[in-house]
């Protein structure tokens, strides 16, 4: 991409990168928040960015909405520099943070009013766009209520409108869902699910394995300001082990008979099954439904009674561990990042 | 949200415009376009003020409470000193208080501002394609009405016990924009006080620190007769006293009503009949010259 190309249709035809990222680094202080990240992302596409507490995800997004410059590296959003255009890349783009930002003084439609009218629309479109947008985020009913009296999933849909309503060309979403109850997760899921299928391009950051799987085309995983794995959804569980079959015999004192039984079976692609004895369960990795469906075949036919069966996906513990071979970043550390983030914010 | 972070990015365009050869390749936003911002970021600030009634309290009681705290608990005492009663001081005292009032309400600007970047909606604002200068120039615009408001109660109370108007509405009118202008420019210290302290009460804290001195010791709401030392030479240099008094001044200089900022009780009309108090302007010099004599007691002969 050249820099004479100002118009970012010209930059992404078709499935072109909208935003590309090139040994990103930033730091605070001794802290190394980004260490040279690189990342890609293709029109019309979600791309999750995984990581732990304090692993650099927030700075990173910080960086690609022009809240923080980076020291080195080089980033381009819609084809605009994060440098050099910051002014045109920011028509390009809408984010929605950790915690909602909108003015919980005002209300919903007020709120929706105000920002069309940061972004020139005149007094009639902005009025009409706010109108449009509560309806789209099902919020019209509360559109004169104040923001602050709005529930958690209202406030994050209301936050989402507001982040749409310049018709962003990528949209970052910073761990939406965080601080959610499961019923608000969900709600907030099926709102982003239908602005991708309304053609939005997301960059998504998320500490749940479990958001990423739901909402991502693309996987990309960081820890210490370091991309350390990245690909499709699919190839990086292939990588990880997918889920992870959980069986609880009725009888305790079965549980390294069926670990046994489950190891001599050699089903295919079903490796280190082990036994849990603190929690009386047997746990397989298991890559697909057919291997699990022969497993429970196997231990009926084996005359073992289950008392329970679960699948669980791995947390991101354990795609750390499958990845690296390592816990993530000890606790502390990430406080302490964290703690540096919110200075910096 | 420390300053570093608000401002960094904005050295952007700056920083490279010197390998390109002076011209950013970002687009600039127009004038009428930050006008625009500005005025729909100002609707914002004035709509959280009608939401919080409560936050114009500040604005419309500190002068009637003010004044009539200072009027009639200091005004016998401190009028007497003036060579005249309560109302001498009453004269003395609105004009400071006028600059008082704007100094106050930039202070709130700090707090106010402080706790709306702690929010995430600046976040929102600031990754919009809008100036960032927008968000505090509309809060200056509103904060400068609060200032009217406030000036204009205070000098509806001053008129209602007895001030003394000794020159002509414009005059008036003129002292009242002086007061202004002196508010909106500290606004600026105190936003940047806001931006860059951590906690809304550190940033009152510091600001009551800087206050609370100036305003009772250097806005001219007690005449400067017993100050010695330190805050004698404090007094000579803060920009909003009254022209009376002793020693070098500025204002006595340039002659009354010379220059922005010093003496605008000329332009009210304070009254100077206490200027100077029977030989009490001569007192320090006779001080100064016997501390030298004292030096040398040999060389003067004496009796």
């Amino acid at each position: 991409m050249t820099r004479s190309q100002n118009s970012p249709h010209e930059t992404s035809p078709g499935r072109g990168n909208v935003v590309e990222v090139r040994g990103l680094v930033k730091h605070y202080g001794t802290t190394k928040a980004l260490d040279g990240v690189d990342l890609d992302v293709k029109e019309g596409t979600v791309v999750g960015v995984l990581g732990p507490n304090g692993a650099g995800k927030t700075t990173l997004v910080r960086c690609l909405s022009t809240l923080v410059e980076p020291d080195s590296g080089s980033a381009r959003v819609a084809g605009f520099d994060v440098r050099r255009q910051p002014r045109q890349l920011r028509r390009a783009i809408g984010l929605t943070g950790q915690y909602a930002s909108v003015d919980e003084k005002f209300s919903g439609w007020e709120n929706l009013y105000m920002i069309g009218g940061l972004l020139d629309l005149s007094r009639r479109a902005a009025r009409k766009r706010a109108d449009d947008m509560l309806e789209r985020f099902s919020l019209t009913e509360a559109a004169k209520r104040q923001a602050a009296q709005y529930s958690g999933g209202m406030r994050r849909r209301l936050d989402l409108a507001a982040s749409m309503i310049g018709n962003p060309q990528v949209l970052y979403l910073d761990e939406p869902t965080t601080g959610l109850d499961p019923r608000t997760r969900n709600e907030v899921w099926e709102e982003v699910r239908r602005m991708v299928g309304d053609g939005a391009t997301v960059l998504l950051t998320t500490q749940y394995m479990e958001e990423a799987e739901q909402l991502a085309n693309e996987l990309t995983v960081i820890d210490r300001g370091q991309v350390i794995a990245g690909g499709q959804v699919a190839e990086l569980k292939a990588k990880v082990g997918g889920r992870t079959l959980q069986i609880r015999p009725a009888d305790p004192e079965q549980l390294h008979r069926m670990v046994g039984a489950v190891a001599q079976a050699g089903l295919e692609g079903v490796a280190g099954a082990r036994a849990d004895e603190a929690e009386g369960l047997v746990s397989v990795p298991i890559v697909s439904d057919e291997q699990l469906t022969a497993l429970v075949g196997l231990l009926s036919q084996r005359g073992f009674t289950i008392s329970s069966i679960d699948t669980h996906l791995p947390s991101l513990d354990e795609v750390f561990l499958a990845i690296t071979g390592r816990k993530t970043s000890d606790a502390e550390q990430g406080q302490d990042q964290n703690k540096l983030e919110e200075v910096a914010a | 949200m420390s300053a570093a972070t608000i401002t960094a990015p904005d050295k952007a365009p700056d920083q490279q415009r010197g390998p390109t050869g002076g011209a950013s390749d970002d687009v600039r936003i127009g004038l009428r376009g930050n006008l625009r911002h500005i005025g729909a970021l100002a609707r914002r600030n004035v709509m959280q003020i009608k939401q919080d009634p409560g936050s114009m309290v500040d604005a419309m009681l500190m002068p009637i409470i003010f004044t009539l705290l200072f009027v009639y608990v200091f005004g016998g005492a401190v009028g007497g000193s003036l060579g005249g009663n309560g109302d001498v001081y009453t004269n003395y005292v609105i004009p400071g208080l006028l600059a008082m009032g704007g100094l106050n309400i930039a202070m709130s600007v700090g707090t106010g501002i402080n706790d709306d970047f702690s929010m995430g909606v600046m976040d929102r604002f600031r990754t919009m394609p809008i100036a960032r200068s927008s968000v505090l120039v509309a809060k200056l615009i509103v904060e400068g009405g609060r200032m009217l408001v406030s000036s204009t109660i205070l000098l509806l109370v001053a008129f209602i016990i007895g001030f003394d108007l000794k020159k002509g509405p414009l005059e008036l009118l003129a002292a009242a924009g002086l007061a202004l202008a002196f508010g909106t420019s500290l606004t600026w210290i105190f936003m940047l006080l806001g931006l860059s302290m951590k906690t809304p009460q550190a940033v009152q804290g510091i600001g009551f620190l800087i206050l609370m001195p100036l305003a009772v010791r250097v806005l001219g709401v007690r005449p400067d007769r017993d100050d010695a030392g330190l805050v004698a030479g404090v007094h000579r240099l803060q920009p909003a006293v009254q022209p009376r008094g002793r020693g070098p001044r500025p204002v006595q200089r340039r002659g009354r009503g010379g220059r922005p900022g010093v003496g605008h009780a000329g332009l009210v009309g304070g009254d100077h009949r206490g200027d100077r108090p029977a030989g009490g302007a001569q007192v320090p010099h006779e001080d100064l010259s016997r501390g030298r004599a004292g030096q040398s007691p040999d060389r003067r002969p004496r009796g």
